[in-house]
C-alpha cells in the first residue's frame, strides 16, 4: 500500500474571467521512505497540487473532485473530505511541508526556538522543557551552527539558507511520514542548494521520511528522487524510475526538458535546445493533446483532436502520448 | 554580540553597540522603541503622558485635605486614599466625628499625632474652610478667586464660583482624562480588532456584514450618536460614557485590522503555519495579531486624543459625568455662566490642549518608528 495516492485530482479556480483548472486529473502515489520529484514549468500546476494535498488551496481555488489517500495504520484517510479539526493533525503531523521563500515563511516576531516548539505542542502532549528540547535535538539535526543560541534568535537574524534549515527543522519535528517540498532551493544560491539538498537526503535516511519533491531543476530531480513525474498543462505528461527517465525519456516535453540542459563541455558555439511557443494558460487549453502546439512530432491529426491517456509502456513507465515508444526520437547528447 | 554569532553579520567594530540596533537580538518591538527614542517631540509627548499618569495616580498627594499618612492613637493609617474610594477612608475618624477636617482635630483629639500632608492642601469637591489650616483664610469664591500669587500662593490656579481650588480639581481630573483615553480606547481596539479580524480573515458574507455595518456607524456623526446614546442611559456616569464613546470610535480601528488581516492572511508564514497544523484561532491570534498590532496601535493612540477632547465637549456641553467627579471639560462648562473668570477657561484647555497634543505626537512618533515606508522616506 502506497503511503500517499492521489487519484485523478481536479483543483481550478473560480475566477470571474471563468473557471480555471490549475491541477486537472492528476494520479500520483508516493511510497513510504522513497522521494518522488515532480518536476514542471511555471504555472503548470505542481504547487497547487502540493497545497491540494493539504488542502490549503484559498478561495477562489476548489479542489472539485478526486481522492487524496494517505495511509493510516493499515487502513486509509481520504484527505479531500476530511474534517478540519482531523486535518489539522495530518498537517504538520503526519505530512509536512517546507516552501519555496525561507525569508517570509518564518513569523518575524517569533523566537525560532518558539516556532519550532509551536510545531511540537500542537501535535504531542509535551512539557514546555520537553518541546524546547526537542526543538533544540531538530536544529542539530539539520546542522545549525551554534543551536542552543539559535533558540533565542529572531528570523531576521539569520541567512536564507539558514532559515530554510529552519523551515526544514519545523516540518520534521513531529517525525511526519511525508514531506512535502515545494521548490526548497529555488530561492537560494548554487552553494546553499546543494547544502540543503544534501541536509534533505540524510535527513531522509535517519527519519525514513517519504518527500515529494517539487521542483523545476531537473539537475536536483536526477540526484535526489527514487522516481518522476513530469507534469505539464496540470496534467502529469510522464511518470517513470529516475534513472528509466532520463535515459530513455518517451514524451516528447520530456525528451525536450532533458534535451534542453547545458551539457558540461558542449561547445559554446552551439546554442541551448528549447521547447519552442509557451506554456498554454489554464483557461485556455489547446484541444486534443495539450502539448502538441509545442510538439516537434505532432503531425497527426490525432494529436489535435483527441486528449491523450496515461499509458504504461514498459512496467512501472507511465507516458500520456499517443505514439509513446513508436517516435523516432534522436538520441541526446 | 558579533563575537558570539558565528556565521552571521557582524556588526562594523568601530560602532558603538547603540548605534546598531539591528545586530541586537530583540525583534521587531526593541527595533522599534530604538528609533521612538530618537525622536525628540515624540518622546516629550511620550514622558509628557507619564508625567500626567504620575499625577493621576498620587493626585491625593498632590492635593487634598487628608492627610497622606498620619498617626493617630497609637496607630498609622492612610486617609487621602479616600479621594479613591470613599469606603477606604478609616471608620475611626467618622466615629470620632472628624467631619472632614482633619488638621485641627489631629491636634485637638490626639495631642502626640503627627501627619505628612500633601504637596497643596486644598479639595476639589469643596471650598477650603476659614482657619481649617491653622491660620489660612477661606478660599475666596466667585470673581475674588483669580489666581492671585501674592496672596500666599494658597490658590495657584484660582478657585471656581464656588470657592473650589481649580489646581486640586485639575489635578484629581487627571485621572478621568486618562481612563477616557485609555478605557475607551480599550473598547473601541477590542471591537475594532475583532470586527476587523474576523472580516479580514474569514472574508465572503462575514467580510461583507462587519463592513457595512462599519461603514453605517462610519456615516453617522460621531457627536450626535454620542449624544442620542447619552439621552438613553440613565443616570450617567463617567463610566457610561466611556463606554459610549468606546462604542463609536472603533470604526477606524476596524477598517485597519481587516487591511492587516486581508493582508497577512495570505503571507507566506501564515500558509506555513496552516501547513504546520495550526488551527484558525491560533493563527489569527497568535501569528496574524502580533504582526497586525504596529499599524494599529497608531489609530488607537489618535483614537486617545479624541477621546479626551470628545469627554470634554460632552462635559462642555453638560452631558459629561456629573458631578462631583471633576473632568477638565466640566470645568470649562462652568466657564461657560461664568465668562468673566478666564481662568477657569485658560488653565483647563491648556490641559486638554497639551495632553491631547502629547498623545498626537505619540501617535505620529508610533507610526514612523513602526512603518518601514515611512522611515524611509524620511532618511
Amino acid at each position: 500500500m502506497p503511503l500517499l495516492e492521489i487519484k485523478n485530482l481536479v483543483t481550478a479556480f473560480h475566477t470571474p474571467a471563468g473557471r480555471v483548472p490549475a491541477v486537472d486529473g492528476v494520479s500520483l502515489s508516493i511510497n513510504r521512505g522513497t522521494t518522488l520529484g515532480l518536476v514542471g514549468e511555471s504555472g503548470c500546476g505542481k504547487s497547487v497540487t502540493a497545497l491540494s494535498i493539504l488542502r490549503l488551496v484559498s478561495a477562489p481555488g476548489v479542489i472539485e473532485s478526486g481522492e487524496i489517500l494517505l495511509e493510516n495504520g493499515g487502513s486509509t484517510q481520504n484527505l479531500v473530505t476530511l474534517g478540519e479539526r482531523e486535518l489539522c493533525r495530518v498537517r504538520g503531523g503526519r505530512i509536512g511541508m517546507i516552501f519555496q521563500e525561507p525569508m517570509t515563511s518564518l513569523n518575524p516576531v517569533f523566537t525560532l526556538g518558539d516556532q519550532i516548539a509551536e510545531a511540537v505542542h500542537l501535535h504531542e502532549k509535551v512539557s514546555r522543557a520537553e518541546a524546547r528540547l526537542r526543538s533544540l535535538e531538530m536544529l542539530k539535526l539539520v546542522r545549525m551552527a551554534d543551536p542552543e543560541q539559535r533558540l533565542h534568535e529572531y528570523p531576521h537574524q539569520l541567512s536564507g539558507g539558514m532559515r530554510q534549515r529552519v523551515m526544514i527543522a519545523m516540518a520534521l519535528v513531529c517525525r511526519p511520514d511525508l514531506v512535502i517540498a515545494d521548490e526548497p532551493t529555488t530561492a537560494l544560491d548554487v552553494t546553499i542548494q546543494a547544502q540543503i539538498l544534501d541536509l534533505l537526503s540524510a535527513v531522509r535516511k535517519r527519519l525514513s521520511t517519504a518527500i515529494l519533491l517539487i521542483t523545476h531543476d531537473l539537475g536536483v530531480v536526477a540526484e535526489t528522487c527514487d522516481e518522476v513525474a513530469v507534469m505539464y498543462a496540470g496534467k502529469i505528461v510522464e511518470r517513470a524510475p529516475t534513472a528509466e527517465l532520463f535515459s530513455r525519456p518517451l514524451h516528447p516535453y520530456t525528451i525536450g526538458l532533458i534535451a534542453a540542459r547545458p551539457t558540461p563541455g558542449a561547445s559554446r558555439s552551439v546554442p541551448l535546445r528549447t521547447i519552442p511557443g509557451m506554456v498554454p494558460l489554464p483557461n485556455n487549453f489547446p484541444s486534443g493533446c495539450r502539448f502538441h502546439p509545442r510538439c516537434a512530432y505532432a503531425q497527426f491529426p490525432r494529436c489535435q483532436t483527441e486528449p491523450a491517456e496515461l499509458r504504461e509502456v514498459t512496467p512501472g513507465h507511465f507516458v500520456r502520448c499517443h505514439f509513446a515508444g513508436e517516435l523516432d526520437v534522436p538520441q541526446n547528447h | 554580540m558579533s563575537s558570539r554569532t558565528s556565521g552571521g553579520f557582524s556588526a562594523n567594530p568601530h560602532l558603538p553597540a547603540s548605534h546598531t540596533p539591528m545586530s541586537t537580538s530583540g525583534g521587531f518591538w526593541v527595533e522599534a522603541w530604538h528609533r521612538f527614542r530618537r525622536k525628540p517631540l515624540a518622546m516629550i509627548g511620550f514622558l509628557f503622558v507619564i508625567t500626567l499618569v504620575g499625577i493621576a495616580m498620587f493626585a491625593p498627594a498632590i492635593a487634598g485635605t487628608k492627610p497622606v499618612i498620619c498617626r493617630y492613637k497609637g496607630r498609622l493609617y492612610v486617609p487621602c486614599l479616600a479621594y479613591f474610594d470613599r469606603r477606604l477612608e478609616p471608620a475611626i475618624f467618622s466615629t470620632d466625628k472628624f467631619r472632614g477636617t482633619y488638621p485641627a482635630n489631629l491636634t485637638q483629639k490626639d495631642p502626640a499625632s503627627w501627619a505628612i500632608w500633601p504637596l497643596v492642601f486644598q479639595d476639589p469637591y469643596r471650598a477650603v474652610r476659614d482657619n481649617e489650616w491653622p491660620g489660612r483664610p477661606a478660599n475666596p469664591a466667585r470673581d475674588e478667586g483669580q489666581p492671585n500669587w501674592s496672596r500666599g500662593g494658597w490658590n495657584l490656579l484660582g478657585t471656581d464660583q464656588y470657592g473650589v481650588d481649580v489646581l486640586a480639581k485639575m489635578v484629581h481630573g487627571t485621572t478621568i482624562a486618562l481612563m477616557v483615553g485609555f478605557v475607551s480606547m480599550g473598547l473601541a481596539g477590542t471591537i475594532g480588532l475583532i470586527v476587523g479580524a474576523a472580516s479580514g480573515y474569514f472574508g465572503g458574507w462575514i467580510d461583507l456584514v462587519a463592513s457595512r455595518i462599519t461603514e453605517v456607524v462610519m456615516c453617522i456623526p460621531t457627536l450626535v450618536l454620542i449624544l442620542a446614546l447619552v439621552a438613553f442611559v440613565e443616570k450617567p456616569t463617567i463610566w457610561k460614557t466611556m463606554a459610549i464613546i468606546g462604542m463609536t470610535s472603533w470604526t477606524g480601528i476596524a477598517r485597519l485590522a481587516r487591511g492587516e488581516f486581508l493582508r497577512l492572511r495570505s503571507s507566506e508564514f501564515v500558509i506555513a503555519a496552516q501547513a504546520a497544523g495550526v488551527g484558525p484561532l491560533r493563527i489569527m491570534l497568535r501569528h496574524i495579531l502580533p504582526n497586525a498590532l504596529a499599524p494599529v496601535l497608531v489609530p488607537i493612540t489618535f483614537g486617545i486624543a479624541s477621546a479626551i477632547l470628545i469627554e470634554s465637549s460632552l462635559s462642555f456641553l453638560g452631558f459629561g459625568s456629573p458631578p462631583p467627579n471633576a473632568s477638565w471639560g466640566a470645568l470649562l462648562n462652568d466657564a461657560r455662566s461664568n465668562l468673566s473668570m478666564w481662568w477657569l477657561v485658560a488653565f483647563p484647555g491648556t490641559a486638554i490642549f497639551l495632553t491631547v497634543l502629547s498623545y498626537n505626537l505619540v501617535g505620529e512618533g508610533l507610526q514612523e518608528a513602526t512603518d518601514p515606508r515611512l522611515r524611509d522616506a524620511r532618511k
